[in-house]
């Protein structure tokens, strides 16, 4: 096959073929190519400014890799002032994330800077190994995808960044906006292509590789020879991206420019005046950013830690209606618990409450009162090994002896005020340094 | 006429006229036919055209040529565009064209509708298509209800409830006759719609899922401006600072051997971008003009 010159007139010979737009380059031509697409995006889409601390995300992966390394090399050549470090997240994903993160400590040597990992059993007491024990294959991105984004909120938070950089590429973006559209969701469809996210108050977040293409960021990083993990999780992918995925793996290969097209469609669409949208606040519980009274990851965690762990699968009513199920049957075993308590104590077993407050002949109130001479434990349900295992199993009420009375007249309320158990900050999981 | 208006609801009187377009894909005339005998069973006007005639702005194919070359835009016969692009390119095209020659008849015998047959399904397809096209901010038009860009003639889609599904039920029950046209071909149009059939049997919610989306867009079009010389889309669109046509005009350049550091600033908007966007925002819209640019290169290539 006679050699092909490099399209840009270097004189030397070409070695790929760009996939984004089919030109014959050379290896540096290409490098040049690439990077400096990079920085028409940063500096057109004014990502940063100058001398501002950036985290940029990092996983191992080849977009995070190449990321970092992009960013390092313009922010040398173009003098952007940046402080950059890396932020990762370590899901607790046996075989997978454990080997992703020691190419992280690689690249943080490699390129000087620091890194910051933080780990889901830290900030929720939960590793995804353990949540896809709960949960099992289906449905566990969810989970993963929810506590990784308010996970990296929180790092940012607490490296004090500007914003930080994710390694987002042009086909994570068209993949997206083919998802939204497949399942509807036109909140997510309005802003999956902004190359800026976050609301006021929130750190923001850029995508540097919003214009590049998955397949030059990989040759890219072969030719570079950079070090990054590529296997896949162990997990089992999610399907409906994997459906969008899919789609557009096979319109690429008829026509290539598409992932451009459906980003410019993103872009250019918008949404009808009459047509509401949830809108940003803060979470009641955590106090992060939220489109709900209650964070997903709060409802996602509330779950796990209550043994109901698909109460954030689905539709917000669903959870509702799991919640109020769940209050009911709390009801129903407390109620019962407490008849056999104060059958057990007051009339069964030959023994007379001689408080005569169970005096049911007359009619009278059931409840031992103040005047009770018995004991006096009445409903000291924590005393009772049953309620102690029901009270441990679902994580509702820790010590809370004095309430017992309250219990059954409360438990609805208690429930909606102190659903979760772990994403708040009244628990010890979760109050670490947030 | 009266028949759609609110006042006469008790029964539907219009004065329909078939119009059949023909040349969008290769029929024989078995098809013309069967059109002809339908609408002669159910007696109503059949005109049937060839959507080649619609566009007579250039008969002579040299001359359009020599006007690509010298940078002005001329409407491009439908001949001598659809031989130099490809498939995905010229299907859109097409149906541009189609729905300009259904607007065209209907002003020459005096409709004040016009009523498409397209259904859930179809739709469904033709949105991805929008999406996957670049015409993401088309789909208001393109996929509801009322199309309403002429002013004086509506496009309606009465079937738009209707999956494709429902639809051949309703014909096994009522023993219609129907011509199967499809032909399988390599393009995003045919892949998409490939796709929307396995969801359509696989997980029948989501297409509903699909038009209820078109539902809620509308495009980031300023309704002001000109529209676009092809598809008839309002050219002025809400842009960010960047956009994919910015990404997609540079990355041309910096492959191409002709970036100076100059192109980060004032001179790309100008320069730039209009050679590999031709016309773009000023005669034509992102995908008409992605579509001519096609057209154009393979015009100087030859």
């Amino acid at each position: 096959m006679p050699a092909v010159p490099c399209k840009t007139g270097c004189g030397k010979n070409a070695m790929l073929k760009r996939p984004k737009t089919g030109d014959a380059l050379c290896k540096e031509c290409f490098f040049w190519a690439f990077e400096t697409e990079i920085h028409f995006t940063i500096t057109k889409g004014e990502l940063f400014k100058s001398g501002d601390s950036v985290a940029v995300a990092a996983s191992g992966g080849k977009d995070s890799t190449v990321l970092a390394h992009v960013l390092k090399t313009l922010n040398n050549r173009y003098g952007y002032g940046l402080d950059l470090m890396l932020l990762s997240i370590d899901e607790g994903i046996t075989g997978y994330r454990d080997d992703s993160l020691e190419t992280v400590k690689r690249n943080r040597d490699d390129y000087e800077m620091n890194l910051k990992i933080l780990s889901y059993k830290d900030l929720y007491g939960w590793t995804m190994d353990e949540i896809v024990a709960q949960i099992g294959r289906k449905n566990n991105c969810t989970f993963c995808g929810v506590f990784r984004r308010q996970a990296l909120d929180r790092g940012a938070a607490m490296l004090n960044v500007k914003c930080i950089a994710t390694g987002h590429n042009a086909d994570d973006i068209a993949e997206t906006v083919l998802m939204n559209v497949l399942r509807g969701d036109i909140a997510r469809l309005k802003r999956c292509t902004a190359i800026t996210t976050g609301s006021e108050g929130t750190i923001p977040r850029v995508k540097p590789l919003k214009y590049t293409y998955e397949k030059e960021i990989v040759m890219y990083a072969h030719y570079k020879k950079l070090v990054y993990f590529s296997t896949e999780c162990v997990f089992a992918p999610n399907a409906y991206r994997g459906h969008a995925r899919a789609l557009l793996k096979d319109l690429e290969k008829i026509r290539p420019s598409c992932i451009m097209d459906i980003i410019y469609s993103g872009e250019t669409l918008s949404v009808k005046e009459e047509v509401s949208l949830p809108t940003l606040r803060v979470c009641s519980r955590c106090k992060f950013v939220s489109s709900q009274e209650v964070c997903k990851a709060c409802v996602l965690l509330e779950g796990l830690n209550k043994g109901l762990p698909k109460l954030g699968i689905g539709k917000s009513s669903k959870a509702k209606k799991m919640l109020e199920e769940y209050n009911a049957k709390q009801k129903t075993e407390i109620d019962k618990l407490n008849y056999e308590f104060k059958k057990n104590n007051c009339v069964s077993k030959g023994k007379v409450c001689k408080s005569k407050c169970n005096d049911i002949s007359n009619g009278k109130n059931d409840e031992c009162n103040d005047n009770c001479k018995s004991d006096k434990p009445e409903l000291n349900l924590p005393a009772n090994p049953k309620i102690n295992k029901l009270l441990e199993e679902y994580g509702l009420f820790d010590d809370n002896q004095e309430q017992t009375s309250d219990i059954t007249k409360n438990v609805n309320s208690d429930l909606e005020e102190n659903t979760c158990a772990g994403a708040c900050s009244g628990v010890d999981g979760f109050s670490i340094a947030f | 006429m009266n028949g759609i208006t609110l006042n006469t609801h008790k029964k539907l009187r219009i004065s329909p006229v078939f119009l059949h377009v023909n040349g969008i894909v290769s029929t024989d005339d078995s098809v013309c036919n069967f059109i002809t005998n339908q609408c002669k069973k159910y007696n109503v006007d059949l005109i049937s055209m060839n959507i080649s005639s619609m566009i007579t702005e250039y008969k002579n194919y040299n001359e359009a040529d020599t006007t690509v070359k010298n940078n002005n835009f001329r409407m491009p016969t439908i001949n001598n565009f659809i031989n130099k692009i490809s498939p995905s390119a010229e299907k859109d095209f097409l149906s541009r064209i189609r729905q300009k020659v259904l607007y065209k008849m209907a002003k020459d015998l005096e409709c004040n509708s016009i009523f498409t047959s397209e259904t859930n399904t179809k739709l469904s397809a033709k949105l991805l298509s929008n999406i996957v096209m670049g015409r993401g901010s088309q789909i208001e038009n393109d996929i509801g209800f009322a199309d309403c860009r002429d002013k004086d003639v509506k496009l309606l889609r009465p079937m738009r409830d209707i999956t494709d599904e429902e639809l051949n039920h309703y014909v096994r029950i009522r023993h219609l006759s129907f011509v199967d046209t499809s032909v399988s071909e390599i393009d995003l149009q045919s892949l998409i719609t490939n796709f929307i059939s396995d969801l359509e049997i696989n997980s029948p919610a989501t297409i509903s899922t699909i038009c209820k989306t078109a539902d809620k867009i509308s495009s980031a079009d300023d309704n002001t401006g000109k529209p676009c010389r092809i598809c008839q889309n309002n050219l002025k669109t809400k842009l960010d600072k960047l956009t994919a046509t910015d990404a997609t005009a540079f990355s041309k350049v910096v492959s191409s051997g002709e970036y100076n550091a100059s192109l980060l600033t004032h001179n790309f908007e100008c320069v730039t971008k209009m050679e590999v966007f031709p016309h773009i925002f000023e005669e034509l819209c992102y995908s008409c003009s992605k579509n001519y640019y096609e057209f154009k290169t393979n015009i100087l290539m030859h």
